[in-house]
């Protein structure tokens, strides 16, 4: 009723000008409708009131998006503990040359560290068995 | 095109980075025939290496030239890969190299592998293949398939490979079992800090001047 009587008044006002002889602009006559909150929604609507609709409804959902209770301990611990531990190594073998168990397609660590070794100190630990050898040889010589 | 595969790995380096870093690996592979690095750069630098004795076996004035740009020390380099390597792989058509998964070297994880020369005094597979012989023959287990798989393979193009492979199984029997089931597992490299467990030790000063 309001909405409907403002322009009639405005057109009233509007002769009641042009017979005073006055020419003003017609948009200044025209009444705004009366917003009773001044929310900050609505603000911000009439700041991008220039702006693309798309843009309008993007802030709006931006604003309204909140959560609506505390999240439970238990459901945080659901999405945090949810399949992201770490994963148990099953794809495991035995070594062939000591035994042990191993990674399958890999090489045995130990064995790994054992060649490098006797490459290291190959020539000093066979000279060292055949002495042994040979001492053990001696003394059964001896012996008998 | 998007989403498409690299022509070979970038192991986040540029150009430049990556050209030293495949250069100092070859490098170091020819000079002690077996090295151990991550997974990755060992087969990156593998297809160096093979190009490279692929050059020696080649020859030619050209190539030669083109090893001589390859290497930073060029001058004790070239004459293995144009002699010695080049007679050890003259009858072997390709695979001149070996990458064996190993377990992390470092703290970090990251996958390790060895890369080696076959046939090489270092060769490891040859070591492994005498090792589980030597185990076989202590335990009285017949030889299974991968391992007579293994035998063709180490003995195939080296000479006298299955004189050199028996010498080996000897010396391996030769070691104490005992001694070698009381080893302990190599612990691995620290990359992290640690803080020092010992209380009554004086702590480190802390190092304001990095980060």
């Amino acid at each position: 009723m309001a909405l409907a009587a403002a322009p009639l008044a405005g057109f009233v006002a509007r002769f009641q000008l042009q017979q005073a002889g006055l020419a003003i602009p017609v948009l200044r006559r025209i009444q705004f409708p009366h917003v009773s909150t001044a929310s900050p929604l609505s603000t911000s609507i009439a700041i991008f009131a220039g702006v693309s609709s798309l843009i309008r409804d993007v802030w709006e959902s931006v604003l309204r998006a909140v959560p609506k209770k505390k999240t439970s301990h238990m459901k945080k611990r659901h999405r945090q503990m949810a399949g992201k531990a770490l994963k148990d190594v099953t794809a495991l073998n035995r070594c062939s040359a000591c035994g042990r168990a191993k990674r399958a397609h890999v090489l045995c660590p130990y064995c790994v560290q054992a060649v490098k070794n006797f490459f290291k100190g190959g020539s000093k630990e066979t000279t060292v068995a055949v002495e042994t050898a040979e001492t053990a040889e001696t003394a059964k010589k001896a012996d008998v | 095109m998007a989403g498409g595969a690299v022509k070979y790995r970038h192991l986040s380096r540029n150009s430049a980075h990556r050209q030293a870093l495949l250069r100092n690996l070859i490098e170091s592979l020819i000079e002690h025939e077996s090295i151990r690095t991550t997974w990755h750069k060992a087969k990156e630098t593998q297809r160096l290496a093979e190009k490279v004795i692929t050059l020696g076996k080649k020859n030619t004035e050209a190539s030669r030239r083109r090893a001589w740009q390859i290497f930073y020390r060029p001058a004790l380099l070239v004459p293995k890969v144009f002699g010695e390597l080049r007679e050890r792989y003259a009858d072997r058509p390709g695979g001149y190299t070996r990458v064996l998964r190993i377990e992390p070297i470092k703290e970090d994880q990251a996958a390790s592998a060895i890369l080696e020369l076959v046939d090489g005094p270092k060769d490891m597979r040859f070591a492994m293949t005498a090792k589980t012989l030597a185990h076989q023959r202590r335990e009285g287990k017949p030889i299974n398939e991968i391992t007579q798989q293994n035998l063709t393979k180490v003995t195939r193009f080296r000479k006298d490979g299955a004189g050199e492979l028996e010498e080996l199984v000897k010396k391996f029997e030769a070691l104490d079992p005992q001694e070698e089931a009381a080893a302990e597992r190599p612990q691995q490299k620290q990359v992290y800090p640690h803080t020092d467990p010992d209380p009554t030790k004086k702590p480190k000063k802390a190092r304001w001047t990095k980060n």
